[in-house]
């Protein structure tokens, strides 16, 4: 709150007094409560007679006040009916949070892009932060965004748990918070690909490519529960073949040296494997160059649906199918989600989740990848 | 006090009517960029610029990064109506999350002497004959009766805001207990919470607010609709009053 001296309308940075001592005589009767006559007006406002009559004129002509048969003022129509405008457009000007776990996955890149585009319709800004795949850093980073007044955030988070104190401040605060791409615990709503149905279709394709026998093994990654439903549903697919052997899980880290690195780990305990499936692309890319290095048969599944995942599917390997997700669409549906929100709207409930598709050889043809 | 010096206000006072433009502007189509709003309102860059900072720094408006919005001040402005008692932004946000109510016309309607006057409104689903507005008025008393919504208030409320706009409107002490009166004797007489018909034409059910203000919350209805579940309506109003205090 500015300060202010009563009555002189002397609010800094005024080069228009009559608009600072306007606001000031409203707020005194608002203020009082009731009717009020010029004379009381002046004595309170400290304005001088003729500028108060003035201003009460002018105002009257404007409808902010209206003046009664015994020629007090009270508050004008006009004062609602802004009121209510100011109320409505609350919803227009927004400031948006976005937290991403780092800005190298294209994935990431493109639900930003996403949500600037969104705010540019929607006359609003966003706040981007990446986190570095570091826990502690996004946290500060949400605290920041709570403290500096932004009005709905979404998360895409690097720990499913962890920032439970924060969500409930930013409830206290009445702030939205949105989680995509992978829950985290307290978050008010999350969007998120179905992630066990992406690593039960590429565990099943990678088994109809090995006619139902063979070793695989798993690259997984963060600790959040969107690489914990892909590698699960991995392995519920698994299951259905007893002639496949899962003989080793190894964790990645969402980048193409930590997947080299995983790769090299797999391959010095298993040197025959028939397949891996690893939990995001940008990590595939990784163990797809040390199986080329190598020159070695082994297959890739994974998820995203990228570009060059897709390159290489068309090409024939060693990544032969990846589980596209929408990254766009996800952001939209949390920044509407975030908006619903916020109106106080009421969800169907508390988690969206999006179906992934496949792509083969067989399905690449019509699919549009990201990134 | 002369008449004339105040039917001139605006001539004395030209930045309160361009300030008023300013505000209709944001109003319609806020978030306004600085560019926009010289030419909207016929002011040259340099008084638009010493409008819009004078404007900002006393609250009328604030700076967006996308322009200029409608400020903090007028929401402020707007609970002197009400005093303390109802939160705005709260009836809002309650409204919208009501399962029975959201599909309701709710309103916040401040008795003001013997006028109704609507601070804020929720439009629902129904198409009503007259839909009520923020700012919008209605005469209470039509010399013999009174539209239901003032004998909603309980009496102490009621003849506090008759006596606090007396001079106001012009209220004699004879028709304030008239008013009285008449209040007193619908309130018997009808009982309990009742859909009315209010002369704009709406079916009505209105709850007082708590607090010691004239402020009620309203269900619109249409006429002759299927009847709404009162018991439903009323309790969800009466949760509402309860939640946006």
């Amino acid at each position: 709150m500015q300060d202010r001296h009563p009555g002189t309308g002397a609010w800094p940075g005024l080069r228009v007094p009559a608009v600072g001592r306007a606001a000031d005589l409203l707020q005194l009767i608002a203020d009082v409560g009731r009717p009020m006559r010029i004379p009381e007006l002046v004595r309170e406002s400290g304005l001088p007679r003729t500028s108060t009559v003035s201003l009460c004129g002018a105002l009257t002509e404007e409808r902010l006040l209206v003046r009664g048969a015994d020629g007090t003022y009270w508050l004008g129509p006009r004062l609602a009916e802004l009121g209510s405008a100011t109320r409505s457009t609350r919803a227009l000007g927004l400031i948006v949070g976005l937290l991403v776990p780092n800005r190298r996955n294209a994935f990431f890149g493109v639900q930003i892009d996403t949500l600037a585009a969104i705010a540019a319709d929607q006359r609003a800004q966003v706040q981007v932060e990446s986190a570095e795949d570091d826990p502690d850093r996004q946290r500060r980073q949400l605290d920041r965004m709570l403290t500096g007044g932004v009005d709905v955030i979404l998360i895409n988070p690097v720990a499913a748990l962890g920032f439970e104190d924060a969500m409930e401040r930013a409830r206290a605060q009445g702030v939205p918070v949105v989680a995509i791409d992978a829950q985290t615990a307290g978050a008010h709503a999350s969007v998120t690909s179905d992630n066990t149905q992406a690593g039960i279709s590429a565990g099943h394709f990678l088994a109809r490519v090995l006619s139902g026998r063979g070793s695989v093994a798993i690259i997984d990654g963060q600790p959040i529960t969107a690489m914990a439903d892909r590698v699960a549903g991995f392995r519920a697919a698994m299951a259905d073949y007893p002639r496949i052997a899962v003989v080793g899980q190894v964790r990645g880290m969402h980048d193409r040296a930590a997947g080299r690195d995983s790769a090299l780990r797999i391959f010095h305990d298993q040197p025959e494997i028939d397949g891996i499936f690893v939990i995001n692309d940008l990590t595939a890319y990784g163990v797809a160059e040390v199986i080329i290095e190598r020159g070695l048969a082994t297959r890739i599944v994974t998820v995203d649906g990228s570009a060059k995942a897709v390159d290489q599917v068309r090409a024939g390997g060693p990544i032969i199918a990846t589980a596209a997700q929408d990254p766009a669409r996800i952001a939209r549906e949390g920044a509407h989600l975030a908006a619903v929100l916020r109106t106080g709207g009421r969800m169907m409930q508390g988690t969206v989740l999006l179906p992934t598709r496949l792509i083969t050889t067989e399905s690449w043809l019509d699919y549009e990848p990201w990134g | 006090m002369n008449r004339g010096d105040e039917r001139r206000g605006t001539q004395r006072a030209p930045a309160i009517g361009r300030s008023a433009r300013v505000l209709e502007l944001l109003a319609h189509d806020g978030p306004v960029p600085w560019s926009r709003v010289g030419p909207a309102i016929g002011l040259a860059k340099s008084s638009t610029s010493d409008l819009l900072t004078s404007l900002a720094a006393s609250r009328w408006v604030r700076r967006a990064e996308s322009g200029f919005m409608l400020g903090g001040l007028l929401p402020e402005l707007c609970a002197g109506f009400v005093g303390t008692d109802i939160d705005l932004v709260q009836f809002g946000l309650e409204w919208a999350a009501d399962p029975v109510l959201h599909e309701h016309t709710v309103s916040v309607q401040v008795i003001q002497g013997v006028e109704i006057f609507c601070l804020e409104v929720r439009i629902g689903r129904h198409v009503l004959p007259l839909t009520p507005r923020p700012g919008s008025r209605v005469q209470g008393w039509h010399g013999d009766r009174g539209e239901p919504a003032l004998a909603v208030l309980s009496e102490p409320v009621l003849r506090s805001t008759l006596n606090c706009f007396a001079g106001f409107q012009g209220l004699t002490s004879s028709t304030r207990e008239s008013i009285l009166e008449w209040a007193a004797a619908e309130r018997s007489e009808i009982g309990g919470p009742q859909i009315q018909r209010a002369v704009n034409g709406n079916d009505e059910l209105s709850l007082p607010c708590p607090g010691d203000r004239a402020v009620l919350l309203t269900a619109h209805l249409p006429p002759d609709a299927p009847p709404a579940n009162l018991p439903d309506l009323h309790q969800a109003l009466s949760t509402l009053s309860t939640l946006a205090g």
